[in-house]
């Protein structure tokens, strides 16, 4: 019996023995099948609640005169300034105390979302062409004050330039003599740019995840798992050399890892397919109607995510190996979960792009391919680059798993340091039986 | 079948080594039995002859076949069993003994008659479909057993095999053991029952922090110590040697 023959008869019963354990199926099935439909679901709900509350809500605009001596009513402020004020949608304009100080306390208080402080002599200055000053309070730590801010902002915004115009008109000029440029933007992306776009940012970061999670209940079964349920032992009287335990193991933990990243993938294209159609709050919590990614694209990311899936898993299994329980593996193992968020943080650092010198770097580089390639900017550097980095990252592991087990006492179990040490080191293996062929 | 001549093992991280001169001789038709007090070494001299750990020093061939340059033969012809070797809880019996038949090389016809054979020795065939989690310790032993001995090996090697088990499950290993005796195997058991080994071996090795300090019969043993049981014969052999 060869041993090709031997792996695949422990491949075959790894997978059947984790494919039963409700956890690991759990994690390949249900999470990044139901991920994207929960996250799309969730979006729009929010998207929902946001809109009708933004609906129901009245913000209260103050308005006051600056310095109220003799005491100025609102019948002293320009009275087509307050109508506009109260038109305003969602807007309960009201007159705010004399006094400014009474009148920001009520800011304070939040009695008023904003407060606007016009100057005693606001028509007359404008009649005059004089420049003069509007003062506006708002509570930025509030976010009704804020909107009500930005609100008034806009108004005055409004009231100044129609003021200029007339004074253009008046001196006998063209009002549009005060705006020689006008700006207009228009979004040149195609809707697979678009895409690339979102892909890029937050679904290929869900993706690297979910591939990692998938890997994560598997590598820490068949590994600390076997060995707690002293399982691990009788593979190794077996006919099975421990490298092609290692190498059995390995190909199972991959194969969950991988068949996690393709159900991912497949959810992922369903919610964009068929997810948008759940209507406009669908397709604008997406950012925008007929989002696609190009079919050359969907093929080029498994291809990405297998180099990358193997690394997880080889390591994975690797620490996997050194503990003693599940628990103990876990414990190993969660850390290994929040590093992943640096990538991230780092991904969305202004002007971070994949280079040379960001292709070694695990993780990083493969979220930076995916904006890239999602984008249209990837080039065959960055993908064989990265790619290949990845490879090379993963074989190191496992050939480093393969060292480590065969270097452990399965009896005693040897401390990871010692273990990581004499891997390293290139040590011959000290707890093993010899002729291992 | 087994033959070891100076076997020693010190484990990482240690200074003294937890076996040390460990000789030993083990025919077909012969139990042999490996006794001593928790910590003497019985465990790490049964590891070293399954190959499931290295030697430090010393040689030993088990099966005609080197531990150091042959071990995988040296595996296809033991059999092992612990007392904490566990089972896959979500294969059924069945599905285990499959998987280690097949990991022997049995298959096809071969792989199905060793099936209904192992099964009607052990009586499996009630719970042969089971999911081995679901199986009572006393069955769950059964099953161990015949994993032991699907690949129908010449030696067994068994480690507090019976250990934690009841009467019931103590008495099937008992038998077992001595069906393996009358079928011509090698036996090497380590045990902390001293009536299962006065009972079933034919010689025993007393060993005694890491190293032997008594290799013959049990009426050997009682002779050389004048003890009435063999209880007493071990004690005095013990208080010698720490004295």
């Amino acid at each position: 019996m060869t041993s090709r023959e031997r792996i695949l008869i422990l491949f075959l019963k790894e997978m059947r023995d984790a494919l039963r354990d409700r956890r690991t199926i759990f994690t390949m099935l249900f999470l990044p099948v139901l991920l994207y439909p929960l996250l799309i679901v969730t979006v729009i709900q929010m998207h929902r609640m946001h809109a009708r509350s933004a609906r129901q809500r009245t913000l209260n605009i103050g308005y006051a005169v600056r310095d109220p001596t003799p005491p100025a009513t609102a019948a002293a402020i320009d009275a087509s300034l307050i109508r506009r004020l109260d038109g305003l949608p969602q807007v309960a304009a009201r007159a705010a105390p004399e006094m400014e100080a009474e009148a920001r306390g009520e800011v304070v208080d939040g009695k008023l979302d904003a407060l606007v402080i016009f100057p005693r002599d606001l028509a007359d200055r404008l009649a005059r062409l004089e420049q003069t000053e509007v003062v506006v309070f708002v509570d930025e730590a509030e976010s009704r004050s804020n909107e009500a801010g930005k609100l008034l902002a806009e108004l005055l915004r409004d009231v100044g330039k129609e003021a200029l115009t007339s004074r253009l008109t008046a001196l006998g000029h063209d009002a549009a003599a005060a705006a020689p440029l006008l700006v207009r933007t228009e979004n040149v992306a195609t809707p697979e740019k678009m895409g690339g776009y979102l892909l890029g940012s937050l679904f290929a970061y869900l993706l690297l995840f979910v591939t990692m999670l998938g890997a994560y209940y598997p590598a820490i079964d068949l590994g600390a798992g076997e060995r707690e349920r002293g399982t691990l032992e009788t593979l190794v009287v077996s006919p099975l050399e421990r490298w092609e335990i290692c190498v059995g193991k390995f190909l199972a933990v991959f194969t969950f890892s991988t068949a996690t990243a393709v159900l991912n993938l497949l959810s992922l294209a369903a919610t964009f397919r068929y997810g948008l159609a759940l209507g406009k709050q669908g397709a604008d919590a997406l950012g925008g109607l007929g989002l696609r990614i190009d079919a050359s694209v969907l093929a080029l990311i498994p291809l990405m995510i297998i180099p990358y899936s193997a690394l997880f898993s080889a390591l994975m299994l690797f620490i996997s190996f050194f503990a003693k329980t599940f628990k103990e593996a876990q414990t190993y193992l969660s850390p290994i979960m929040l590093l992943m968020l640096l990538p991230m943080i780092a991904m969305m650092l202004p002007g971070t792009r994949l280079s040379p010198v960001l292709i070694p770097v695990p993780v990083l580089n493969l979220c930076l391919l995916f904006k890239d390639v999602l984008v249209g900017k990837g080039t065959v550097l960055g993908v064989l680059g990265v790619i290949g980095t990845n490879t090379a990252y993963a074989l190191l592991l496992l050939g480093l798993a393969m060292r480590a087990f065969t270097s452990e006492s399965i009896g005693g179990g040897a401390s990871l340091r010692a273990a990581l040490w004499r891997s390293v080191r290139r040590l011959p293996p000290a707890d093993v039986a010899g002729g291992q062929s | 079948m087994i033959e070891a001549v100076g076997l020693g093992k010190i484990y990482e991280g240690c200074r003294a080594a937890a076996l040390s001169d460990f000789d030993l001789q083990c025919r077909a038709g012969e139990v042999v039995g490996l006794l001593g007090p928790n910590g003497a070494g019985k465990t790490t001299a049964l590891r070293i002859l399954s190959t499931a750990v290295a030697p430090t020093f010393g040689r030993a061939r088990v099966g005609g076949h080197d531990i150091r340059t042959d071990a995988r033969a040296v595996r296809r012809s033991v059999g092992f069993l612990s007392g904490d070797t566990g089972l896959y809880g979500r294969l059924t019996a069945e599905e285990t003994l499959r998987f280690f038949a097949r990991l022997f090389g049995i298959r096809g016809h071969q792989l199905s008659s060793r099936m209904a054979e192992i099964a009607a020795l052990l009586d499996l065939s009630p719970f042969l479909r089971t999911r081995c989690d679901r199986l009572s310790s006393g069955q769950r032993q059964r099953v161990s057993i015949a994993r032991t001995i699907v690949h129908d090996p010449p030696i067994l090697i068994l480690d507090e095999a019976t250990a934690g088990l009841d009467v019931l499950s103590s008495r099937t290993i008992i038998s077992f053991i001595k069906r393996c005796r009358d079928r011509g195997r090698a036996v090497l058991f380590s045990t902390h029952i001293l009536s299962e080994a006065e009972r079933l071996c034919d010689r025993i090795v007393l060993l005694h922090q890491g190293k032997p300090v008594f290799g013959g019969t049990t009426s050997a043993l009682k002779t050389q110590t004048g003890a009435q049981t063999l209880e007493d014969a071990f004690l005095s052999l013990i208080a010698g040697a720490e004295s």
